[in-house]
């Protein structure tokens, strides 16, 4: 339990609370911007012995670049084809935004446009594409709205899933990322991909089966995306009818 | 996943720059020095990024915090071995145009806050100045919420003391 503060302590307390000119905290900020921007991290700082270590490394990637195996450039196609030809796919979508964590996002969808995408614990957006039915939930106040789509409407690719669509439809040349990471208990590596302004590092299993996708560097938002491929699917996935206990909300006419 | 990207300092600067400096000021009552720990905090995360952070506005209140009360505790420690000085020193830049009772008890709240346990004082601060609760403050000093707890009751008790008794010689709660 708290001490409760004495009358005195408390005016002390408020005596603190006045705050700078706002143009000294102003001119500090723009400072501090300046100052941030020119300072690399000391990892970054050459050193001496920096140059005959990078002479040595670019030696050894070329040359790993020459016997590296088939099978890793197979993998990567067999990536790039698990995600323009699944059945279903699932995904946790982690993002930040300016450093921040944002809700977490989870998609489950099919190849046939179908998509259920809960955004934190807060909405859930359920399309099915067969019965041109949109129904987003609301969690907190329990309400739904139910949308139909017009019949000869495409899917678009959300915001959050525009990766997707970029990698799906990726065509140029990837750079194979150094080292290797444990995902989902599988030795997975990475490839680079720049594809439609975007900078994505996909990683994917000896077989071919996409584990994870980063995207973006971190400036203004970025997402770290745990893939799973083909994931059996819930019956009712997709369906959009209003459940039991939640108040459906007519939308706004114009 | 497996691996914890670093944090982007451009990104946070931008972002809670001011807060940041805001907490520093707010101990420190000096807008120069308030700007050396708000540069400070943001170098640190350059040179030396943390692992995992929770809440970056609680955790970066508190490296200012902790900052700021090292600065208040090193400037009381200089100001004591300039007496003749001190009578004629300045509270603050900035506070010249306040209201004077005001600025004097903000003067004798970061005495006396220079006075306590680095801890203590951090924790109180955290708590009464930057308005984090206790279990935001057991976050981002690595405490346990019991430890906070009783950081801020010694803090408090302390704090009460000396301001009812300004005189009270400092070796009592060093």
């Amino acid at each position: 339990m708290e001490p409760t503060l004495s009358p005195t302590l408390i005016r002390h307390l408020q005596a603190l609370t006045c705050d700078p000119p706002a143009a000294a905290l102003d001119a500090a900020q723009a400072r501090l911007e300046h100052r941030v921007a020119g300072v690399r991290p000391r990892s970054a700082r050459p050193a001496r012995w920096v140059g005959a270590f990078a002479a040595a490394a670019t030696a050894c990637l070329i040359l790993a670049l020459v016997l590296m195996p088939a099978s890793r450039s197979v993998a990567f196609e067999a990536a790039l084809r698990h995600l323009r030809d699944f059945h279903t796919l699932a995904l946790t979508i982690e993002q930040r935004s300016q450093g921040m964590a944002m809700p977490t996002i989870h998609v489950r969808m099919d190849r046939g446009g179908d998509a259920r995408t809960d955004i934190g614990e807060a909405t859930t957006v359920v399309v099915n594409a067969a019965e041109h039915r949109m129904l987003t939930l609301l969690h907190g106040p329990r309400m739904a709205l139910v949308t139909l789509l017009p019949t000869n409407a495409r899917p678009t690719p959300d915001a959050a899933l525009k990766w997707l669509d970029a990698i799906r439809q990726f065509q140029g040349n990837a750079v194979e990322l150094p080292g290797q990471r444990v995902i989902d208990g599988r030795v997975t590596h990475g490839w680079r991909l720049d594809v439609q302004g975007m900078r994505i590092a996909l990683w994917a299993d000896s077989d071919g089966v996409p584990r994870a996708v980063e995207v973006g560097n971190g400036h203004v938002l970025s997402q770290r995306i745990h893939v799973t491929v083909d994931p059996p699917l819930e019956a009712g996935t997709f369906n959009t009818a209003v459940p039991a206990g939640y108040r459906e909300a007519r939308p706004d006419r114009d | 996943m497996t691996d914890i990207a670093p944090p982007d300092v451009t990104a946070l600067a931008r972002g809670y720059g001011r807060a940041v400096y805001l907490a520093a000021y707010r101990v420190l009552g000096d807008a120069s020095q308030a700007e050396d720990v708000q540069q400070d905090v943001f170098l640190r995360l350059i040179e030396k990024p943390p692992a995992d952070v929770a809440s970056w506005p609680a955790y970066l209140a508190a490296m200012a915090t902790r900052q700021a009360i090292d600065r208040l505790r090193s400037r009381q420690r200089w100001r004591r071995l300039r007496p003749l000085w001190k009578a004629a020193e300045p509270v603050a830049a900035d506070t010249v145009e306040e209201d004077a009772a005001q600025a004097e008890r903000a003067r004798l709240l970061r005495a006396a806050l220079a006075r306590l346990k680095p801890r203590h004082a951090e924790c109180f601060v955290l708590r009464h100045v930057q308005g984090l609760d206790t279990a935001a403050i057991a976050r981002a000093t690595g405490l346990t919420p019991n430890h906070v707890g009783v950081c801020l009751h010694r803090a408090a008790q302390t704090l009460e003391s000396l301001l009812n008794d300004p005189a009270r010689p400092a070796q009592e709660v060093l």
